[in-house]
């Protein structure tokens, strides 16, 4: 699904800075990212826990809450800057899932009540209309025998049946942007892949485009076409799936791929990145990623990277490649065989 | 791991059902372990796999005798110790420790570090120094001191010489042999007695202190509470909590699933030195194929209560042989699949463990069921037709509501159209025959009449297949794997071949 680049994206977030405030710091939780979806693509944003990739989500939906704010940037929809008070003008154009169906799900209505809630606000439909579109939702998301489970509780659905009605929920406002927000964590592996399929060809049928955020590589190679990779509130690189897990060309990427269990030998230690991600408490001054970088040298800790663009349609934020970086030319940097060190810590 | 010498825990056809006494009525029991056998040897670290609500936590817990079992035997060192209760269960569970999966729930928030740690050995009273007496029959005295049982390990070793008694002390204890005061008195029959001169507390304090640093972490982590840790940190301590009393065998529920992949590398290579080191036994419980393929000598996959496929991890994942396993397997995204056939997406979710089939476990979704001669249908049709099973299966057990109850009664209820126009719908495209339409007739009229069991029931008497009908046992699938499933008989095409023709189709 390669999309030129002339054409205009659907949604354009340009430097996006999200701020919490808290009684002792302030916490730069997105901090100055950026990415584009196209219509009926999906782009990947995945990173680990505290790296600001929920946040981002719920920027684009405008559910940022007191203490944090958007304190700069613009989140580009149509033609309009949504941090501009638009969401209210978009509202039923983008739809999130997120990660926990139950706690999407009102437990003391029916499923089929609340889809109706969404059809009536969103597309004006009442009484038995909406009641055959609620059902005509509910078949399309694959749930068996619509008609009978739209009367019923979501206790009475297991968990992947209740995130496709949360999915039948989201499409009932006809969302053109449909942002998924770690969908398939809390479901088992077989559960995971037909809600994988599911999203899939609804993303053929409808066109869609989707924002699909999760932690978990192999969902991001299996469900994306392009991958933003995201560390301590900014993206570090941005590639097309394939060449992501092919050639990684961030340093973080590269560690981040090489930790999980599986991939290699058994016999051998697991590949671990060193320390913590780090909160980060102001605007960025170096490398992020510096401290626990095995590829560090001096200038990274004196000043944050810029994306430079490593190949086709992709860019690292990582002074190595730099052009005319001495480190880089004396580097044959990402052959895989020293790198990351097998060392372990707390 | 070599398997000539014997088990350190056999488990038996176990079973471990939930009983649940209603106000009104009384429902089912939750089959949750339905018949499990499994040998566990010295050293080795067994993966468990399969969805959620398969059994396996109760698998191990059972193990453990945190729970009770029903039925079956889980023996060690020749003890059933599911018949074990009071003194004698506590005694087993010393030897046996669990790390819990979600380190923000499993660690009490009012308690510091160094508390969780020694709380394990508060509770059984630790020190219980085990004396053992060479060479003579000896009587052994002393307050924190128990005679050692000939199988296992002693704790302190008196040695009663001519020129003295001599004193050893084991090693990894806070202890030494100056902490003591051992006295021997002859009176007819021989009594050691050992005195510890240094507190119980004092001990705890240094042992947790030791498991700290044995855990990677450092005795400035035991002032503190757990909400100063991070999430790989705070499952460190689990494990530390789970070592204090220096058990032989653990089971692993889900340890590292609510942790970050870069987390979850440390806390796995972490396991694998202390298994090393302290020669611990491993039952590994996870849903992530991808840490039990790089964890686990053997694995074993659960599905509703039974274990379907047992045998070295290697060849499982290399060399599925049953259909679930295959389905499991192929379900891992990305390219940590080793699958390499297409995706087997299964249909539906797991039956209900109150409720399981009365054949093989997985029939219902089962992607190379065996079908009946009689019948000559395309898989598609075949499909269309178990969903139409599962469907009046599912209308059988589910609970219907107040209203949906009262409309029936008063005659309002649309469900007899509805249902109609969903079978119409599910079999719209296929071309059935005139013998197939009126058995699936007959089932509407009993699911009209109210009655879903039945119109089940006969869709399974028309359709199904040995099946539905035949638990299979264990059939024997190369050296140490057995796979449960009656497709391994001779008779039978393979699996892989079934499900690859049935996928092309």
């Amino acid at each position: 699904m390669s999309v030129g680049p002339d054409e205009e994206p659907l949604l354009a977030v340009r430097d996006l800075e999200v701020v919490f405030h808290t009684e002792r710091e302030e916490i730069h939780a997105v901090d100055g990212v950026s990415f584009d979806i196209h219509e009926g693509e999906t782009v990947g944003l995945v990173g680990e826990s505290g790296s600001g990739k929920s946040v981002t989500a719920r920027s684009i939906l405008g559910l940022v809450d007191s203490p944090g704010s958007i304190e700069g940037g613009e989140i580009g929809f149509r033609g309009d800057d949504l941090t501009d008070d638009n969401w209210e003008r978009h509202r039923g154009d983008i739809a999130i899932v997120f990660q926990d169906p139950s706690n999407s799900l009102n437990p003391v209505y029916t499923v089929g009540n609340q889809i109706k809630e969404a059809l009536r606000i969103h597309q004006g439909l009442r009484g038995n209309e909406a009641t055959d579109a609620a059902v005509g939702l509910l078949e399309d998301v694959g749930i068996p025998d619509p008609r009978r489970r739209v009367e019923e509780y979501p206790h009475q659905l297991s968990g992947g049946m209740q995130q496709r009605a949360v999915i039948a929920m989201a499409l009932a406002c006809d969302p053109d942007l449909l942002v998924c927000d770690e969908p398939t964590t809390a479901l088992d592996v077989t559960i995971q892949a037909q809600i994988l399929d599911l999203l899939a060809d609804l993303q053929r049928e409808e066109d869609l485009a989707i924002l699909f955020i999760t932690h978990d590589m192999g969902v991001i190679e299996d469900a994306t076409d392009r991958v933003n990779v995201i560390y301590a509130g900014e993206i570090v690189e941005r590639a097309p799936t394939g060449t992501l897990f092919s050639e990684p060309a961030h340093p973080y990427t590269e560690a981040l791929l090489r930790s999980i269990p599986g991939r290699t030998n058994a016999a051998e230690r697991l590949p671990t990145i060193e320390g913590e991600v780090p909160t980060p408490t102001g605007r960025a001054e170096d490398c992020r990623f510096a401290p626990r970088c095995p590829y560090a040298f001096a200038e990274c800790h004196e000043m944050p990277p810029e994306h430079v663009d490593v190949g086709a349609e992709r860019s690292a934020a990582c002074l190595l490649h730099e052009d005319g970086s001495e480190e880089a030319a004396e580097r044959t940097v990402f052959d895989g065989s020293e790198a990351v060190s097998g060392g372990d810590s707390a | 791991m070599t398997t000539a010498e014997p088990p350190v825990i056999s488990v038996e056809e176990l079973k471990t059902y939930y009983e649940e006494d209603g106000f009104i009525r009384s429902s089912p029991p939750v089959k949750a372990v339905d018949g499990v056998s499994l040998d566990i040897h010295e050293g080795e670290t067994i993966g468990l796999v399969g969805e959620s609500g398969c059994g396996k936590t109760t698998l191990g817990r059972t193990i453990l005798g945190l729970n009770n079992a029903t039925d079956g035997t889980v023996t060690a060192a020749g003890t059933d110790v599911t018949e074990l209760s009071g003194r004698e269960r506590r005694r087993w569970q010393r030897r046996v420790g669990m790390v819990f999966q979600d380190p923000q729930e499993s660690l009490n928030e009012r308690m510091t570090v160094g508390e969780i740690i020694k709380e394990p050995l508060k509770t059984h009273d630790w020190p219980f120094l085990r004396v053992a007496v060479e060479d003579v029959d000896a009587e052994v005295k002393g307050s924190d001191v128990t005679p050692c049982r000939p199988d296992r390990a002693a704790d302190i070793t008196v040695r009663l010489r001519s020129d003295g008694t001599k004193v050893n002390v084991r090693e990894g204890l806070p202890l030494t042999a100056e902490d003591l005061d051992v006295s021997v008195s002859r009176d007819g029959t021989t009594t050691v007695s050992v005195a510890v001169k240094r507190h119980k507390s004092e001990l705890r304090r240094e042992r947790a202190f030791e498991l700290l640093e044995q855990v990677g972490l450092t005795e400035d982590h035991f002032y503190r509470y757990p909400h100063q840790f991070s999430g790989g940190q705070r499952q460190r301590i689990g494990i530390a909590r789970a070592l204090a009393l220096e058990p032989d065998f653990l089971v692993l529920d889900e340890p590292v699933s609510a942790l970050d992949v870069s987390v979850q590398a440390r806390i796995i290579n972490l396991l694998e030195d202390l298994q090393d080191e302290l020669g611990l036994t491993y039952l590994f419980i996870a849903h992530d194929l991808s840490v039990v393929r790089h964890i686990a000598d053997r694995v074993a996959v659960m599905y509703l209560g039974n274990i379907v496929e047992l045998g070295p991890t290697r060849e499982v994942y290399e060399n599925p042989a049953h259909p679930y396993t295959v389905s499991l397997l192929s379900a891992i995204p990305g390219s940590g699949s080793p699958w390499e056939g297409g995706r087997v997406t299964l249909r539906g979710t797991p039956p209900s463990p109150r409720d399981p089939p009365a054949g093989c476990p997985f029939a219902t979704r089962c992607p190379a069921k065996i079908r009946p001669d009689e019948w000559e249908f395309p898989e598609r049709t075949w499909r269309a037709l178990d969903e139409l099973r599962v469907l009046f299966r599912t209308r059988a057990r589910s609970e219907r509501s107040a209203t949906a109850a009262l409309k029936s009664l008063v005659g309002l209820d649309a469900a007899g159209e509805s249902l109609t126009e969903t079978v119409e719908e599910l079999l719209a495209e296929h071309d059935l025959s005139p013998a197939a339409q009126s058995v699936i007739e007959e089932a509407l009229e009993h699911a009209r009449a109210g009655d879903d069991a039945a119109a089940a029931q006969r869709l399974r008497e028309a359709f199904g297949s040995r099946c539905d009908e035949e638990h299979p046992s264990g059939y024997d699938e190369g050296p140490g794997r057995t796979s449960a499933c009656l497709r391994h008989e001779p008779k039978y095409e393979s699996v892989a071949e079934v499900i690859a023709a049935r996928e092309d189709e």
